[in-house]
């Protein structure tokens, strides 16, 4: 599934036709997809070959068959391309011995920066993360799991990726610990980093990422925009809560219409929950229906238009 | 999707090139190694064994020339000790290549690889760091993170290996090096550096793979596992059993049997290093009352039994090298 720019831009992620099996077990099944920078959500139920995909990405995998690039190039055993690539794995990898700092100064030196300018980096990164500066020095094995995902999520900023692979980066954060690694991750997108995330928290990367990856199966069943997304599923039908000065009068209009596929009243206070038939029909008439019929519009809103319900949908 | 537009304007920076990142990863192996209880002592232990052995050495020199301190003061004392060492003083004069030259060959080969050597150290140690090598970062699964960045499983390989490296040089290298330089620092005479020059070059020849092969099998046996005890247990137990089997090869019809430990094999690459049999024959030929002490002739047969059987020595510990190889390159991934 391509989307492809046309006019001198490069992906950072390309795949074509890649493929990888486990013995007779499909990983990934000839997908074809590109990724760029900003935000991109990657979704999947269990076994969608997510995990696979990822460890294709940060070259700790190879394809059985087909081609990954990123920047380009592919990354198994490419230092040049992983030097570009920050990954946060979704399992505890922290040495529990060492202090924050410590490792972290460690893997600025294993990067390759420049020694003298490591603790200063370091500093920075921790900082940016927001971890407190009184469990800098303390050894990781007393780290809460909150704490633990800023130390994951700052040894994978530490040499200033311009791609970041983030899996499942918001497990174990309170809310505020979510609200911070969102923001530095909208920042980072910002500043031209791109930014792939798996997560099982759908309604969080509905929030974060503009773009999504749908997979299944080891297949990809939907890439892009949610947007664009949710116009694709709109094709058919949509489900949407009003409310207006007459209820009962829009729903005969509707059904006269034949726009409407059901309803529910949904209370005393005017509204209802709509099945609306073609949404693309139905916004182009809607407004001159409520004129046509003096109906007052107190509200409208969709109630299709969450990450979960395209997931759903498309995974059926 | 989105694409790389002309706004995108990330910094690549100044970074240090390969070779560097894996000085960084043998430093940080090294680091943890020391970190591990008891390895300090170990390390230290190993150099009071070579000022211990340097002032051995230097005792020697000086009992060799006539006119030093050390010998007038002795012999002040221990006035018949003159007439042991006058002899050989004279030797030294007409023959140093023997009196000098054999004697360094024999002190380095006990100074680099019998049982109260630092080798014996070493081995301990590595059993003491086998934990922190490869296990650790197994079992905190801190190897994923690693694999991530911008060093190959062959650049961390070579890092760890680089560490293992630095360690044994710390107890087993260093200490034999800095005990010739002592020796002949503190000579009665310059020629001594030329004449003990084959004791040296002998110890780096047999010390320098012994580190390779030791050092292989160490990251193998720390691959193996990702429970620090068992990478632990494992080494001591190869350590031990190789020992009991060697010696019930020795004992019985089995002699294949003494080739399964590691330390026999590397006892047997020692003795045809230094070839001291060699040594024992020259000596034959001009002072055959020295080669005819009983205890010249145990270890003159004994060497010239085992001198033999090095290319089955040898063969043995390169299968076990590429065992260790075979197992980092199965078990030094991410999952």
């Amino acid at each position: 599934m391509s989307t492809a720019g046309t006019t001198g831009t490069t992906p950072v992620i390309q795949a074509t036709e890649l493929s990888r099996w486990y013995g007779i077990v499909m990983g990934l099944n000839n997908i074809s997809f590109e990724i760029g920078p900003g935000l991109t959500g990657l979704v999947g139920p269990n076994g969608a070959g997510k995990s696979t995909l990822i460890k294709i990405i940060t070259g700790q995998l190879q394809p059985s068959d087909g081609e990954l690039t990123v920047f380009g190039a592919r990354p198994w055993n490419n230092p040049d391309v992983l030097r570009g690539i920050g990954f946060c794995p979704e399992e505890d990898a922290l040495p529990d011995r060492l202090q924050a700092r410590t490792w972290l100064r460690g893997l600025a030196l294993l990067a390759g920066i420049v020694p003298g300018t490591v603790p200063g980096h370091v500093d920075a990164i921790l900082d940016c993360v927001k971890l407190e500066r009184v469990h800098w020095d303390k050894p990781l094995a007393q780290f809460s799991k909150g704490m633990r995902q800023r130390v994951k999520l700052a040894q994978a900023l530490i040499h200033n990726p311009r791609l970041l692979v983030l899996d499942e980066p918001m497990n174990g954060l309170d809310p505020m610990g979510r609200q911070d690694i969102q923001r530095i991750l909208k920042q980072l997108a910002a500043e031209g980093t791109a930014v792939l995330i798996s997560s099982h928290i759908l309604h969080e990367l509905e929030a974060l990422c503009p773009e999504i990856l749908i997979l299944n199966w080891g297949r990809v069943i939907a890439s892009g925009s949610q947007l664009a997304l949710q116009r694709r599923l709109q094709g058919t039908e949509a489900n949407l809560h009003i409310k207006c000065s007459d209820p009962a009068r829009l729903t005969r209009v509707l059904f006269k219409a034949d726009l409407l596929l059901g309803f529910n009243d949904t209370g005393d206070d005017g509204g209802l929950d709509l099945r609306v038939k073609d949404p693309h029909r139905f916004s182009e008439c809607f407004v001159d229906l409520l004129t046509e019929n003096n109906l007052a519009l107190h509200e409208l809103r969709s109630r299709d238009r969450s990450l979960q319900d395209i997931f759903e949908k498309m995974t059926e | 999707m989105a694409q790389i537009d002309s706004t995108y304007t990330h910094r690549d920076g100044e970074t240090r090139g390969i070779g560097y990142r894996r000085w960084v990863i043998a430093q940080a192996t090294l680091h943890a190694c020391l970190e591990v209880r008891g390895m300090k002592k170990i390390v230290w232990t190993c150099w009071i064994f070579a000022l211990m052995q340097g002032i051995f050495l230097f005792t020697f020199g000086q009992l060799l020339d006539p006119t030093s301190a050390v010998f007038e003061f002795i012999t002040e004392f221990l006035g018949a000790f003159k007439g042991i060492a006058t002899p050989f003083q004279l030797l030294a004069n007409d023959n140093p290549r023997i009196a000098i030259g054999m004697t360094y060959n024999l002190f380095f080969y006990f100074f680099s690889g019998y049982i109260l050597s630092t080798l014996t150290l070493t081995l301990l140690a590595l059993g003491m760091a086998i934990p922190r090598l490869i296990t650790s970062d197994l079992s905190s699964r801190a190897i994923t993170i690693y694999s991530s960045k911008a060093v190959s499983r062959l650049d961390y390989c070579l890092g760890k290996f680089g560490g293992v490296l630095l360690l044994m040089t710390l107890t087993w290298l260093g200490p034999l090096v800095a005990t010739w330089l002592m020796g002949n620092l503190l000579a009665p005479k310059l020629s001594f550096f030329w004449h003990t020059a084959p004791a040296l070059l002998h110890s780096l020849m047999f010390v320098v793979p012994g580190m390779i092969f030791l050092g292989l099998l160490a990251l193998g046996v720390s691959a193996v596992s990702k429970s620090p005890r068992m990478a632990t247990v494992l080494w001591l137990g190869a350590l031990l059993m190789g020992t009991v089997l060697s010696r019930i090869g020795v004992e019985s019809e089995h002699t294949e049997l003494q080739y399964l430990s590691f330390w026999f094999d590397l006892e047997l690459l020692q003795n045809w290093v230094f070839d001291l049999t060699g040594d024992f024959k020259e000596l034959d030929e001009k002072f055959p009352i020295i080669t005819n002490l009983k205890l010249v002739q145990i270890l003159n047969e004994r060497l010239g039994e085992t001198a033999k059987n090095v290319p089955v020595a040898v063969g043995f510990l390169s299968l076990l090298a590429a065992g260790a190889v075979t197992v980092l390159i199965k078990k030094v991934k991410p999952e």
